[in-house]
């Protein structure tokens, strides 16, 4: 296996990329930022390698992974099958903190209460961080997660910065000639807006 | 779950970031207008001048007040 740099303040973000979703990663973005770290999804990786790769690469290169496991749920299309994606790629992030501790750190989160430990029995003893599904929530489960980092920034201020991130987006949606948020120009320009924001800051 | 390396760190700029992002430098300065127009527009004088900001400035009108004024009125008319 090559052997890829490790990007000390690179966050891979493992979060459903659906339009229900836009709001909460949006919050996300906001506050792995606040937190100096830069969020990286599979949105911005180049398309010439396989998915399963490219994510695998990106999980080597991060020295920290967010798993959000909120949306493991039944799609409605026929046939209804559950979305795996999320906690394989949680899978993969475990696996390669336990080859590599001194590389690499993953935070799982959820909307509810004990359901992670209900479903994935095998990470029972983890500390999940549970949202209930709220911009707020994201951000005091991210405050939590992140307590070592120096870096201290408050809920409020995350609401604040997110509010003015959400006033900019038609602007940059516009540029990029699009209307979702889960594309790999828009996702890196909002994550470059979201750190001149927090610079911005008192 | 140990995490002590997570502690040694610099925060980036908003420059570094793009430019490891590889967003180029056309798109990062546009960025950074958007995000000036933005808190230009957002920022507590300008929202209190165009009358978009939630703080009101003293004796404008609100719901409450408008209330108060119709029950004196109606006092008063009695």
């Amino acid at each position: 296996m090559p052997k890829l740099h490790v990007e000390s303040d690179a966050c891979f973000l493992n979060i459903p990329y659906d339009k229900k979703f836009e709001n909460l990663c949006l919050a996300y973005v906001v506050g792995v930022t606040a937190f100096g770290f830069i969020p990286r999804a599979t949105l911005g990786v180049p398309r010439h390698t396989r998915r399963l790769e490219r994510i695998f690469d990106l999980i080597r290169t991060c020295n920290v992974s967010v798993h959000d496991l909120s949306r493991i749920e039944l799609d409605r299309r026929p046939p209804r099958a559950p979305r795996f994606n999320m906690p394989f790629e949680l899978g993969l992030a475990v696996a390669w903190a336990i080859l590599n501790p001194k590389r690499h750190a993953w935070i799982a989160c959820d909307a509810v209460e004990h359901r992670p430990i209900k479903s994935i029995s095998d990470l029972n003893g983890t500390d999940f961080h549970i949202h209930r599904g709220t911009i707020r929530g994201i951000f005091s489960a991210l405050c939590d997660a992140f307590a070592t980092r120096p870096q201290t920034r408050t809920v409020p201020e995350m609401m604040r910065v997110y509010r003015l991130l959400r006033k900019a987006i038609p602007d940059l949606q516009k540029d990029a000639g699009t209307k979702g948020l889960f594309q790999a120009r828009i996702f890196n320009e909002l994550t470059v807006a979201a750190a001149l924001l927090w610079e911005q800051q008192p | 779950m140990a995490k002590p390396f997570l502690i040694s760190f610099r925060v980036k700029s908003a420059e570094e970031v793009a430019q490891q992002l590889g967003v180029s430098k056309a798109r990062r300065n546009r960025i950074f207008k958007i995000v000036g127009e933005t808190l230009k527009k957002n920022s507590p004088e300008e929202t209190l001048n165009n009358g978009k900001s939630k703080i009101r400035p003293v004796g404008e009108n609100t719901y409450l007040t408008l209330r108060l004024r119709q029950r004196n009125n109606a006092k008063a008319a009695r």
